[in-house]
């Protein structure tokens, strides 16, 4: 084994009270550098994934913002009209809606080979306490390419039902051509086929500042016809509208007509690129991401500042034996070296500490950002909780190494020697 | 050949842009088997000459060669090295590792030359024998006497291998029976052909040594086998 290795190893392991102290001080800093690195790769993180998510250049969708909109009978109307207005401008492609709602079933609620199923897709969930419910994501076939699933158009049933695409999660007990009915509604569906394991979609909240969802166990269906005059499912969807736009559209023109119709219909809505959305939330993020780093930077630099004091202190008590060392034959490099390996050795270890621990703290938590902050934690902060203990033993043996390369041995060992005679 | 030759070399401080000299133009041939003492004042450069020669400092002038060797050019590595393996050191206060076992102690030099794990006890508890405290081999030094310390000290100074024994008032601390027994390692230590350069203000002490070397003010002074 190599001595300075070997001795670094010894003087770690005999200096228990110090070595506990360094590994605490190291552990404690490298949990808050951990979390503000954490957070802010995370946040780049969900900012890379939505990008790749859409199918769609962000140039060429409009997000409408409804103002607050008076809840009357005649609601439903208005906006499918307005949805026309949009569809019939020029430059437009199509309009549509996507909501995400907890439904039952008729067939389905009481199957116990289904709630077997579903009960393991709903554990942890807000729906783990009712095994019967299907969750049913219903979009219009214009925002298909936001489903990351191998879906791009509704199917026409033989049977006039309304298409239903299930989870493969199902496959097993939902055989493809059963018809399913909707206890609320009426409506029936029919099982057209299988999307995969894996499949996701936008969070319906926000879809730019929210991770995707899973959708294993989930079904996808058009909008019934009976849901354009249902209230409900128009309240629901007036967030969740979009307008796929052509290349070459004029902008200015059709964000202008959105927003004047409902000035003359009594109502009130803007329409915003996503493109601007997303550059807004990069804006957002980038300002986050600064004060994390500087967060962590400046918890770094009080953690290298305590371990630099604990080191010279230490390094000030063994003065006399490192000038012992170097009467045997060790090289002053030798001792830089093994100063710097002693600190490396309790601070390696509890940096990891500290990234297992928040590790386990982040797989635990049912977090909407749980993915994202574990996949940050583990390709982001892994590496750079590793070099940041490297960095944080540099700079901490830095200054007590230079003090040793400095001397002559003698005067190391003065104190052991006669005076200065 | 002379082992330990010093040529006319100068040690200068300086503390507060003020030059303090510590030595002036010491020139100094020892040879293998000899068995010298450095006599002198208090402040009178005998140490930092020790050191000098022990290769656990630099002249600031002059040349000093170990075995023809020119140590004012020498790298780190070679003082290393001839510190670890050809010249060893006692110390007045003994210089042991408080955290260590004796044994461990008197194996530190041995780290640096690589000897694998059982070599390295072997030749610490050959050398633990020899000054006769095999016994305590697993004790810590805040458990020994002092003259039990000075002959672990001594221990580790045999226990490289070393061919030059530097000592820095070794009895210095001890009372005159054991600083006697102590003595009588160092004279069987030379007896087996070492060489042995001490720094004493004992005359008794100094008995012992067939050249007494008496420093005052930085220069030698006197130079007399006896």
């Amino acid at each position: 084994m190599n001595v300075r290795f070997y001795w670094a190893v010894r003087e770690v392991l005999r200096q228990k009270r110090r070595t506990l102290l360094l590994f605490c001080v190291s552990f404690a800093a490298m949990l808050t550098v951990l979390s503000a690195l954490t957070n802010a790769a995370a946040a780049f993180w969900q900012q890379d994934t939505f990008a790749d998510s859409l199918a769609f250049p962000l140039e060429t969708i409009l997000h409408l913002d409804y103002g607050d909109m008076e809840e009357n009978p005649s609601l439903p109307h208005t906006l499918r009209q307005y949805r026309a207005y949009i569809a019939g401008l020029p430059g437009v492609q199509a309009v549509g809606r996507f909501d995400a709602t907890g439904m039952y079933f008729a067939e389905l609620k009481d199957r116990a080979d289904y709630q077997a199923v579903n009960s393991r897709v709903l554990a942890g969930g807000k729906y783990e306490d009712y095994p019967g419910i299907s969750q049913l994501l219903s979009v219009d076939e214009a925002l298909l390419p936001f489903v990351q699933g191998n879906l791009t158009e509704h199917a026409q049933s033989a049977s006039g039902a309304l298409p239903l695409y299930a989870s493969e999660v199902f496959a097993g007990i939902l055989p493809i051509g059963t018809r399913l009915t909707d206890e609320r509604t009426g409506e029936v569906y029919e099982v057209m086929e299988y999307f995969p394991r894996g499949s996701r979609w936008v969070e319906e909240d926000d879809l730019i500042r929210f991770p995707m969802v899973s959708l294993d166990g989930w079904f996808i269906a058009p909008f019934a016809p009976s849901a354009d005059g249902d209230l409900m499912t128009q309240l629901s969807c007036l967030h969740n509208t979009y307008v796929r736009l052509d290349t070459d559209v004029d902008l200015n023109a059709v964000t202008q007509a959105i927003q004047t119709y409902p000035a003359q219909h009594g109502f009130a809505a803007k329409a915003a690129l996503l493109a601007e959305e997303f550059h807004a939330y990069c804006r957002e993020t980038g300002v986050f991401t600064r004060r994390q780093t500087a967060l962590a930077a400046f918890v770094a630099g009080m953690a290298a500042a305590s371990l630099l004091s604990v080191s010279a202190t230490g390094i000030l008590l063994k003065r006399r034996e490192y000038g012992v060392l170097l009467a045997c034959g060790f090289t002053r490099r030798d001792l830089a070296l093994c100063m710097g390996l002693e600190l490396l050795l309790v601070a390696a270890p509890a940096a990891l500490a500290a990234w297992l621990y928040k590790l386990r703290e982040f797989a635990g938590s049912d977090d909407l950002f749980r993915d994202i902050l574990l996949a940050a934690h583990w390709r982001v902060s892994l590496p750079l909780c590793l070099a940041a203990a490297l960095l944080l033993t540099i700079a901490a043996a830095a200054i007590p190494a230079a003090m040793i390369l400095r001397c002559q041995p003698s005067q190391l060992t003065g104190g052991e020697a006669n005076g200065a005679d | 050949m002379a082992l330990i030759e010093l040529e006319n070399v100068t040690k200068v401080y300086h503390s507060g842009g003020t030059a303090y000299p510590a030595l002036r133009g010491v020139s100094l041939s020892i040879r293998t088997g000899e068995f010298a003492a450095i006599m002198g004042a208090s402040g009178s450069g005998k140490t930092i000459l020790l050191n000098l020669i022990g290769c656990m400092d630099l002249p600031t002038s002059g040349i000093y060669r170990f075995d023809g060797v020119d140590m004012s050019r020498a790298g780190e590595n070679q003082l290393a090295q001839i510190r670890g393996r050809r010249i060893a050191f006692v110390f007045q206060n003994f210089a042991l590792l408080d955290r260590y076992t004796v044994r461990e102690n008197v194996e530190v030099p041995l780290l640096r030359q690589a000897l694998p794990r059982a070599e390295r006890k072997t030749r610490a508890m050959a050398a633990l024998t020899a000054v006769g405290i095999a016994g305590l081999a697993q004790k810590r030094p805040g458990e020994l006497s002092g003259g039990q310390k000075q002959r672990a000290a001594i221990a580790r100074a045999i226990a490289c291998g070393a061919e030059v024994l530097l000592a820095d008032e070794p009895t210095g601390a001890l009372d005159s029976q054991t600083g006697k027994e102590i003595m009588d390692l160092f004279a069987r230590f030379h007896a087996r052909g070492g060489t042995v350069v001490l720094i004493t203000h004992d005359r008794q002490v100094a008995a012992y040594a067939k050249r007494q070397i008496t420093i005052q003010d930085g220069r030698i002074i006197q130079d007399e086998m006896v």
